[in-house]
């Protein structure tokens, strides 16, 4: 049973086992579903209803009760579980420092860092001071890649702490390791189960506005656990609980080797990107200027639809004609395996949508957004992007395009929070 | 103002005044006009047997196998859409977990259909425990249905079995109710309903067993995917 300390599940309302440390609440109480907080539910022929929000991990229905497992794990004290070995920055020290302190005073904290400013590790010693005392924590993000790129950082960083990795592509039911890696989704699986919990990238999709996710978040943390936030481009809801006093911020501008973010260049385009299959001129001239500079380029398109066109077009300009290039999307089989192989630089261009926004670093990549006026790119979203570049201590600079045909207010609030980092 | 109950925006169901004054029944939209986009409808060429969308009107190859199975005896299936990635979603999201309220998204792509005997593809009885409602029931709601055919419990899910495994898979219906009044009537015409139409096996299986009951019967089927 051990296993499911600070665990919540579902069970029919016959089932009559108990254990001592559960508590038994009915599944939809008060029009809400009581696992997501979500109002959206329907009626089974049954006439009893069932939450439409969180069926993706089991459907709640009316007749169910969520069990709750409210017993405390108990971990041995382990005076110094971080086996890392690297140092941090000046800046990163402080912010740290900080964090580690906001902790002890139980204040929820959010972290505004710039892309790259090496967020991860300044983490380390906040963790440990938590799995020090043998309390439980968890790093929770979003996005699977966030977590699978993570994991075995955490997991070297502390050699001695059994590390857990949970999310939907992973068949394990979450365990009661002392450290938890896990997606947003997996955290409605538990209740006040974290003395400290870190939501990673909290501006991002699908975390960002949706409040089944908020709802677990807030489940998922002890009573008296704290919840520290990071993220590059903080979102209004938190931006107000700061303003609030609820949340604490931190502020770090500097990227780990100290330079500045590089400054996206805008320019309008009135001609089309792409004109009976062949690349605009001027688009065409800044590709092949990457090219030339020896620079592996990624392009971003708004739609998946969009990417055989643009690799077709680019294909058929003869002087990239040499070039090897590839489009990556969400949904494509091949997705890792063409990631990883324009990592190894053996990909000049990668056509690719916004799930390369965030958590990715290549060396020496230069970025071009084709449509940055298009709805799917928020602020939040060209920020990320443009905090691809630039990320390695002997290049800190290089080329961020944001192509449009319409100036929006989002590409404008990019370029006032990339400025504003920089002073 | 309609919520979509695919993406949950709001819209504004398209007016149809002709529809509108026809005084006949109709689907309301379910679906905004977005997420209906999502799936394709089946093209004009196709199979002359099992309905699959292609190049050519030729008998497609799973058909010529069947043709030799069944000695030309070939199932006529009608189907409406691609069963692509958007409508595997919707699949998964209805079937896998339950999502009841999809049922009418699903019922909102039904055409009219003939006045025939319509008879169900039935669900596993421990399926249909656990999710709560019948998914085929539910989604041909609207019709009167003659729910003729009982899957034989404990033979798993068509969805979970690679193609050859589900070509080899065993006869698993039986007539529902030997003495059902229904037996005496002379039926001409049965359509068969199902979700989807993968190797044709299932509804093959299906015919087989009603063949049994009316043996003069023409059987045809209707699925929503192909």
């Amino acid at each position: 049973m051990d296993e499911l300390i600070g665990r919540q599940w579902l069970a029919n309302q016959e089932d009559i086992t108990t254990i001592s440390t559960c508590e038994k609440v009915p599944a939809i109480q008060a029009d809400r579903c009581q696992r997501c907080g979500s109002q959206l539910l329907a009626y089974l022929p049954s006439r009893k209803r069932y939450c439409r929000s969180c069926l993706g991990i089991g459907r709640v229905s009316e007749d169910q009760v969520l069990v709750r497992n409210l017993a405390t794990a108990v971990f041995p004290k382990n005076p110094a579980p971080l086996t890392w070995q690297g140092k941090l920055t000046k800046h990163q020290t402080k912010i740290s420092q900080a964090l580690v302190n906001n902790y002890h005073a139980g204040k929820t904290t959010l972290v505004h860092a710039v892309t790259g400013a090496g967020k991860t590790e300044m983490l380390f010693p906040l963790l440990a001071a938590c799995l020090a005392d043998g309390k439980r924590a968890a790093v929770a993000a979003p996005r699977i890649d966030v977590i699978n790129e993570l994991y075995p950082r955490l997991a070297e960083a502390f050699a001695q702490i059994k590390v857990g990795c949970y999310h939907g592509k992973r068949e394990a039911e979450p365990g009661c390791e002392q450290l938890t890696l896990l997606t947003t989704h997996q955290l409605l699986k538990f209740y006040r189960a974290f003395d400290l919990l870190i939501i990673d990238e909290v501006d991002s999709f699908p975390y960002a506005g949706d409040p089944m996710l908020h709802f677990g978040a807030k489940n998922a943390v002890k009573t008296a656990g704290v919840t520290v936030y990071l993220t590059a481009t903080p979102t209004s809801d938190l931006l107000a609980e700061i303003n609030q006093g609820k949340v604490a911020k931190l502020t770090l501008k500097r990227r780990f080797h100290g330079q500045k973010l590089p400054v996206p260049r805008e320019k309008l385009f009135l001609r089309p990107y792409l004109n009976h299959g062949r690349l605009n001129p001027q688009l065409a001239e800044h590709i092949s200027r990457a090219i030339k500079a020896g620079h592996p380029l990624l392009l971003f398109v708004p739609k998946i639809t969009e990417i055989p066109a643009y690799l077709a077009a680019i294909k058929a300009d003869p002087q990239f004609a040499q070039l090897k290039l590839a489009g990556v999307h969400a949904a494509d089989p091949e997705r890792l395996s063409k990631v990883e192989a324009f990592r190894r630089g053996e990909l000049e261009i990668l056509v690719t949508t916004t799930i390369l926004e965030r958590g990715v670093t290549f060396k020496h990549v230069w970025v071009i957004i084709l449509a940055a006026d298009d709805r799917i790119y928020s602020a939040s979203s060209l920020v990320q992007i443009a905090g691809r570049v630039g990320r390695a201590s002997d290049d800190p600079t290089g080329l961020v395009l944001f192509c449009y045909h319409r100036y929006t207010h989002n590409i404008r609030q990019a370029m006032q929070e990339i400025q504003e980092m920089n002073q | 103002m309609r919520v979509c109950l695919l993406c949950g925006n709001c819209f504004l169901p398209p007016v149809d005044l002709v529809r509108l004054f026809s005084f006949q029944a109709f689907h309301e939209a379910v679906l905004c006009p977005h997420c209906q986009k999502l799936f394709q409808p089946l093209g004009p060429i196709r199979c002359p047997a099992c309905g699959r969308s292609q190049q050519t009107a030729q008998l497609c190859r799973d058909c010529q196998r069947w043709e030799q199975i069944y000695d030309g005896d070939l199932l006529v299936n009608c189907s409406l859409y691609h069963y692509d990635q958007a409508m595997h979603d919707l699949m998964v999201q209805y079937k896998r977990y339950g999502d009841y309220q999809l049922a009418q998204v699903l019922a909102s792509f039904l055409p009219p259909l003939p006045n025939w005997l319509l008879v169900p593809i039935p669900t596993s009885p421990e399926h249909q425990a656990k999710r709560g409602f019948d998914t085929i029931e539910a989604i041909f709601g609207n019709y009167a249905l003659k729910p003729l055919l009982t899957k034989i419990p404990g033979q798993g899910a068509q969805g979970m079995r690679s193609r050859q495994e589900r070509l080899e898979a065993e006869q698993g219906f039986v007539l529902a109710d030997v003495n059902y009044p229904i037996y005496n009537r002379s039926i001409s015409k049965i359509l068969l309903l199902d979700d989807i139409y993968t190797t044709g096996r299932t509804l093959y299986h299906a015919r087989d067993c009603l063949r049994r009951a009316f043996p003069s019967a023409k059987i045809k089927s209707f699925t929503i995917c192909r």
